[in-house]
């Protein structure tokens, strides 16, 4: 029996990262790590940055996202509205690991901020530390 | 006549110099407008989806959110976006038309402003509407980041019951010769809300199809769900309208510039027509002068 494909799309502010007819879609989510397939029940989640994992036939795509939603519409229709996302094999892995000491950085210096900058700051340090988990993950796979 | 001609020729160069200016300014807006168009056009697909997104919640009747709800008062909210810098035609002057009509029209009502862009504040001058804020620091280069003062205002002001509606008026962009002002609702997120402000250009068609569709699932649960999902979306329709607003200013910058080029291109021949009449007017008259001259010298 053949799976029912769904019909997924990334959309993030900048462009739309990645569309396709897909088998299973696997998004960190708030209450945890959630897997959808196709005939999915409609449903509006808030995204955790995390690793993303997109398995089409037998290929399997790892991405890095950041907060976002997802929604998933009747009919296998799995949209994700995130701020950032970024298949694995594009993130520059120097580029991630110097963002994310630059915002460690940061984050040490600043201590007695406001909190509102000190949550945007951890907010990007943890996007940094997955983009590197998902890379190093990823081409730890593939080597 | 050298004296003429003098002036003629030092106008052919202060025309010549100012058209290189507005050339250089036409080259500029152009670049400007290229960037500017493809960053709002790649965010229109993220502004569509989000609005689907809230177009099917608002669907669902029975929630509950603050942002969803009607509130009785008379007072309005209108965002005004212009641009910081002039010399970009009718523009900003269409917006304060848009504006001012749109204030006229509601006389009933008590409407209060927030501008963006230094060129908004021509409103003030001629409306005596209460400015509640006035953002002039938003760049050309816009991130969502810099936007959240404003979105943050919107929605508190919002949340507090100050108003029962808050719109948009703002430039759209439509091609690069054409854009108009438009008026968009933002909040209250309702029904009779989408009916007059879905984006025409995308989705007409969409909101005719109407299907009996299962409860959505919330998760973790509906309100922490909403409380996260409506501002955000919020904030990405304000997002786009500055990013239209800001690629129709271009355009209209580069348009205005181009034909004061164009002008003092016109400019420039007409002068140096007249130039040249002026040059052989004092060739003629100096031959005249030196033979009649010759003329006497004969006759004597």
């Amino acid at each position: 029996m053949s799976k029912i494909k769904i019909k997924f799309k990334i959309v993030t502010p900048e462009k739309i990262a990645y569309e396709d007819e897909i088998d299973q879609v696997t998004v960190p989510t708030e209450d945890g790590e959630i897997t959808i397939l196709g005939r999915h029940a409609p449903l509006v989640s808030i995204l955790k940055p995390g690793e993303m994992i997109i398995k089409k036939d037998k290929e399997t795509i790892f991405l890095a996202v950041s907060t976002g939603f997802i929604e998933v519409q009747p009919e296998s229709q799995v949209y994700i509205l995130a701020d950032t996302a970024e298949r694995a094999e594009e993130i520059d892995l120097k580029k991630a690991e110097e963002a994310r000491l630059r915002a460690k950085k940061l984050l040490e210096e600043k201590q007695d901020m406001a909190d509102i900058d000190f949550a945007r700051l951890q907010a990007v340090l943890n996007r940094e530390m997955i983009r590197l988990k998902v890379a190093q993950k990823y081409r730890k796979i593939n080597k | 006549m050298p004296g003429i001609s003098k002036a003629i020729k030092n106008r052919i160069k202060s025309v010549g110099s100012t058209k290189k200016i507005t050339k250089a300014m036409e080259l500029v807006a152009a670049a400007k407008m290229r960037k500017a168009i493809i960053s709002s056009l790649s965010s229109r697909f993220y502004a569509k989806h989000a609005w689907d997104l809230l177009k099917n919640l608002a669907k669902e009747e029975h929630l509950k959110h603050p942002l969803l709800i009607n509130v009785k008062t008379e007072k309005e909210l209108l965002i005004v976006i212009s641009s910081n810098r002039g010399l970009c035609g009718g523009y900003n002057v269409n917006i304060a038309k848009t504006t001012i009509q749109y204030i006229l029209k509601n006389k009933n009502k008590k409407i209060d402003l927030i501008i963006v862009g230094r060129k908004g504040e021509i409103i003030s001058r001629k409306m005596k509407n209460k400015i509640i804020a006035s953002f002039v620091e938003f760049s050309d280069d816009l991130k969502i980041k810099e936007i959240s003062s404003l979105t943050q205002l919107v929605i508190s002001e919002f949340t507090k019951k100050q108003y029962h509606k808050i719109s948009v008026i703002y430039t759209d962009f439509i091609s690069s010769i054409k854009y108009e002002p438009k008026i968009k609702i933002l909040l209250p997120i309702n029904k009779e809300i989408f009916i007059d402000v879905i984006d025409e250009k995308i989705i007409e068609k969409e909101i005719k199809i109407k299907k009996a569709k299962p409860l959505i699932i919330f998760e973790p649960n509906e309100e922490s769900v909403l409380d996260l999902i409506l501002p955000r979306l919020t904030e990405v329709q304000i997002y786009q309208a500055l990013l239209e607003a800001n690629a129709s200013e271009h355009s209209a910058r580069m348009l205005a510039m181009k034909n004061a080029s164009d002008n003092a291109e016109n400019m420039i021949k007409e002068l140096m027509l007249y130039y040249n009449q002026a040059r052989q007017s004092g060739i003629t008259q100096e031959i005249a002068e030196i033979s009649s001259g010759a003329q006497s010298l004969i006759d004597i």
